[in-house]
């Protein structure tokens, strides 16, 4: 790619404003709400939040008294919607460390293809390093032809090493500090007490989860 | 978040040989030399040689005046660097085709030229 556009003098999205450039965003929530992505990828996916500048919203609910089948059909739909928005670029928090890898985990599980690509192509990573100022950041780099991945947990690295205001880095931090939401609405339902509603599969998961997604991590 | 995070890389992704999402990763350093790189496969101009490591001297500092200052008109530091580097012709040897040179004049010029531009509209 870089060797095209530096040898023709092309740069990409010439004379596009930022405000037509699809973007959808994608948050994926384990059943406890875990961050940790070894202990995550050990159980099926409880929900996968997309929305994008548009306004559009969508929950995939993974059923947990059916899991496999669910989370195999879930797996499906968000690749197909994928497809249907062809969004140019795909946000998230954390994207590169959790969701993404987390997907691809669960996707292998149950043989699902992850054809994200605007040819195609699979999702496809490998092992990267980002210093910023005094941090170094491992990450799996991950690509998709077509499109491009925006992760918001290194955007808030970069905007911090100039800044230095920011408390934390997990999603809830950076919400907080750009008051997107209060610390209540959020960790209203975490941990256990998220299991538990997932499990009873409570209109109240689905309502934490739309906060989450709509004031957290996508739009905001 | 990314709604106000992103936006600058989105730019910076029309005027640098890289894709949006490497944009984002990329350094400065890297970001620029593309630049110059661009250019010289423009200009069908061989790639410089890299120029031999040593070392060199810290920098210098300097203060000709202390105290209070006093009826100052205007303190502009805007551009320091690039004007001291304009003034004073600190550019790499290795440079043939002054490329360096050109782009800071038009950096160091485009925050004036989009003031005005913002101003006449």
């Amino acid at each position: 790619m870089q060797h095209y556009l530096s040898a023709t003098g092309r740069t990409l999205f010439k004379q596009l404003p930022f405000e037509e450039l699809k973007r959808v965003q994608l948050e994926v929530l384990s059943p406890t709400g875990e961050s940790d992505l070894a202990d995550a990828s050990q159980n099926p996916i409880a929900s996968i939040a997309l929305s994008d500048n548009s306004g559009w919203e969508q929950l995939i609910v993974v059923d947990p008294e059916n899991a496999e089948e669910s989370e195999r059909d879930a797996l499906k739909q968000l690749t197909a919607i994928i497809k249907e928005r062809d969004p140019d670029v795909i946000e998230g928090h954390d994207l590169f460390r959790f969701d993404l890898p987390y997907l691809v985990a669960r996707a292998r599980k149950a043989k699902v293809k992850l054809d994200w690509g605007r040819s195609g192509g699979f999702l496809r990573s490998r092992p990267s390093r980002l210093q910023i100022a005094e941090k170094t950041i491992d990450y799996p780099k991950f690509q998709v032809d077509g499109r491009h991945f925006v992760d918001t947990f290194l955007l808030a690295q970069f905007y911090d090493v100039g800044m230095r205001t920011l408390s934390g880095f997990e999603r809830i931090d950076v919400a907080q500090h750009f008051g997107f939401c209060d610390a209540a609405e959020i960790s209203a339902l975490t941990g256990k007490a998220l299991q538990r509603e997932y499990l009873r599969k409570s209109e109240r998961f689905r309502e934490t989860r739309f906060v989450r997604c709509s004031r957290n991590s996508c739009l905001g | 978040m990314a709604d106000l995070l992103s936006p600058s890389y989105f730019i910076q992704a029309q005027i640098f040989p890289y894709n949006y999402q490497d944009v984002i990763v990329r350094g400065n350093a890297t970001r620029i030399n593309a630049l110059f790189l661009r250019e010289y496969l423009r200009q069908r101009h061989s790639i410089p040689e890299m120029p031999m490591a040593r070392s060199f001297e810290g920098g210098f500092t300097a203060i000709y005046f202390t105290g209070v200052a006093r009826n100052v008109w205007h303190c502009d530091v805007a551009s320091l660097y690039p004007s001291i580097m304009l003034q004073f012709d600190c550019f790499p040897v290795t440079d043939q085709l002054q490329i360096f040179r050109h782009l800071l004049t038009d950096l160091r010029t485009f925050p004036s030229r989009s003031q005005r531009a913002d101003a006449a509209r």
